[in-house]
């Protein structure tokens, strides 16, 4: 314990700590709008972003995160317009696939080898700087104030989009807010866990609330919460155990979400007996 | 007469496909109508004109006091995602500044649904998350309202309350269009009844 202590006195633990806490916190938001709007297609385009912006970033010795938010909010501003003729999963799929491409080529030209990049892939608290910390925290507030502030007509988008519109709903303009927060969220996150982990800050922890939520309130409530344990303890355990922090994160978040199973299926059954 | 919807010569439909032609249409504070027609007739096509979810080919559609529409759809959503009935219900208070408990207590006891409050909505079975639906356009107390079908989840022994259910729901103040197939609903209902053809109109 006295060792993690006096980790924690040395910057690059204590920043990671704080990234962690905001981002298990309010990423989970952010997941909830994955899981309901159907955006995984989309999150492997994003996560297919990030390699590419990795390595530009380090083609070009530009900070990683700035670049890769810039090239995931360009990605889906691209996949939307590309959608309009046609759903955005196909739009997305056909990004990725581009971006895959781009990135393969953009290493080839710029002699970037490719385990330089390998990093995007599991990512570290760690590596955040100061800088890294404003901009997770300015998307954070941004997260959560728009979630607060439009709670009643995305509860609307999420139920169903026809009847959101017949109520005066914008629902297309909240649609792309949405895109851009998500890829904003998996920028971000993949720095933190890394491309190959991301499910279990953003996902996870929403599917594993959702087993038992009483409603949408609920739902988020729920998956912040579990968001901000999981972080808290996975941080804390791989430092204690001196082990990776995602891998760490991920087996947590998989044992939460096999434990939230559980009881809600002990639960359901009691229900039934009732 | 306070005049809610005015349809003119409208043509409507998806891409240059016209499912309605030439459709007009008035409807006025305290009109109950029951929309009629054959499956592809445009009755959906209608109500998704009047909502402007789709724009028209050709033609007019006016709110000449604003749009204000309260809209249930035939097979409200039942994807497992955790919304509860009650946060259903206050979908249709947005933009209400009435108190929000009592006013979806009274819109789930109007229909009959308030022991299904803290339920989550795709528990219920079909039939009560119709009723739900109605609640929610109850409790936004719109002058229009728009029910597409929303009887065909209701077995044969629930029709009687559900025609006692509309009679009490079609007030003076209010306009309500309900789309239905079901003969005992459109016997039992003496509303003002309005037939879409496949491709016209004879009403």
């Amino acid at each position: 314990m006295d060792r993690v202590l006096m980790l924690l006195s040395l910057k690059p633990i204590l920043y990671g700590l704080v990234g962690m806490l905001i981002s298990g916190t309010v990423f989970p938001i952010c997941g909830v709008i994955i899981v309901r709007n159907n955006l995984m297609p989309m999150r492997y385009m994003l996560m297919h972003g990030v390699i590419l912006g990795g390595i530009i970033s380090v083609s070009f010795s530009l900070p990683l995160l700035p670049v890769t938010i810039a090239l995931c909010v360009l990605l889906v501003l691209i996949m939307v317009h590309m959608g309009k003729e046609g759903s955005l999963g196909s739009s997305s799929t056909a990004m990725m696939v581009a971006t895959m491409a781009l990135a393969s080529l953009f290493s080839h030209i710029s002699g970037v080898p490719a385990k330089d990049t390998l990093e995007v892939l599991w990512g570290s608290p760690f590596a955040l700087t100061l800088s890294d910390l404003f901009i997770l925290f300015f998307l954070a507030i941004a997260t959560l104030l728009y979630i607060l502030i439009f709670f009643r007509p995305l509860s609307m988008i999420f139920f169903d989009r026809e009847v959101a519109m017949s109520m005066g709903v914008k629902v297309e303009r909240h649609n792309l807010v949405m895109l851009l927060l998500t890829a904003l969220v998996v920028s971000v996150a993949m720095k933190m866990v890394g491309a190959l982990l991301i499910d279990t800050l953003v996902i996870l922890p929403v599917i594993g609330a959702g087993k038992r939520a009483k409603g949408l309130k609920d739902l988020f409530l729920r998956s912040t919460f579990t968001g901000f344990i999981l972080s808290l303890s996975g941080y804390f355990i791989s430092l204690y155990l001196n082990l990776p922090t995602s891998g760490v994160l991920a087996i947590i978040s998989v044992g939460i979400y096999a434990l939230e199973s559980i009881i809600a299926s002990i639960t359901n059954r009691r229900k039934i007996k009732c | 007469m306070d005049t809610l919807l005015r349809l003119s010569s409208v043509t409507a439909g998806y891409g240059d496909k016209a499912v309605i032609s030439d459709f007009s249409l008035t409807v006025n504070k305290g009109d109950h109508i029951l929309l009629l027609g054959p499956n592809g007739s445009g009755k959906t096509t209608l109500f998704r004109l009047i909502l402007g979810i789709i724009p028209p080919m050709k033609g007019k559609v006016e709110y000449p006091l604003g749009r204000n529409i309260s809209y249930a759809r035939q097979d409200p959503p039942s994807s497992p995602f955790p919304i509860s009935v009650e946060e259903v219900v206050m979908m249709g208070l947005w933009k209400s500044s009435r108190d929000k408990e009592s006013a979806v207590t009274e819109a789930l006891a109007m229909t009959d649904a308030l022991s299904l409050r803290k339920r989550l909505f795709h528990s219920l079975s079909g039939g009560e998350r119709q009723r739900v639906s109605l609640a929610r356009c109850l409790a936004q107390d719109s002058p229009l309202i728009l029910l597409d079908e929303p009887s065909s989840f209701l077995d044969r022994e629930s029709r009687d309350s559900f025609i006692s259910l509309m009679e009490r729901i079609a007030r003076p103040e209010r306009a309500i269009i309900a789309i239905t197939h079901d003969s005992s609903v459109i016997e039992g209902l003496g509303w003002r009844k309005v037939e879409l053809e496949r491709r016209g109109y004879n009403g």
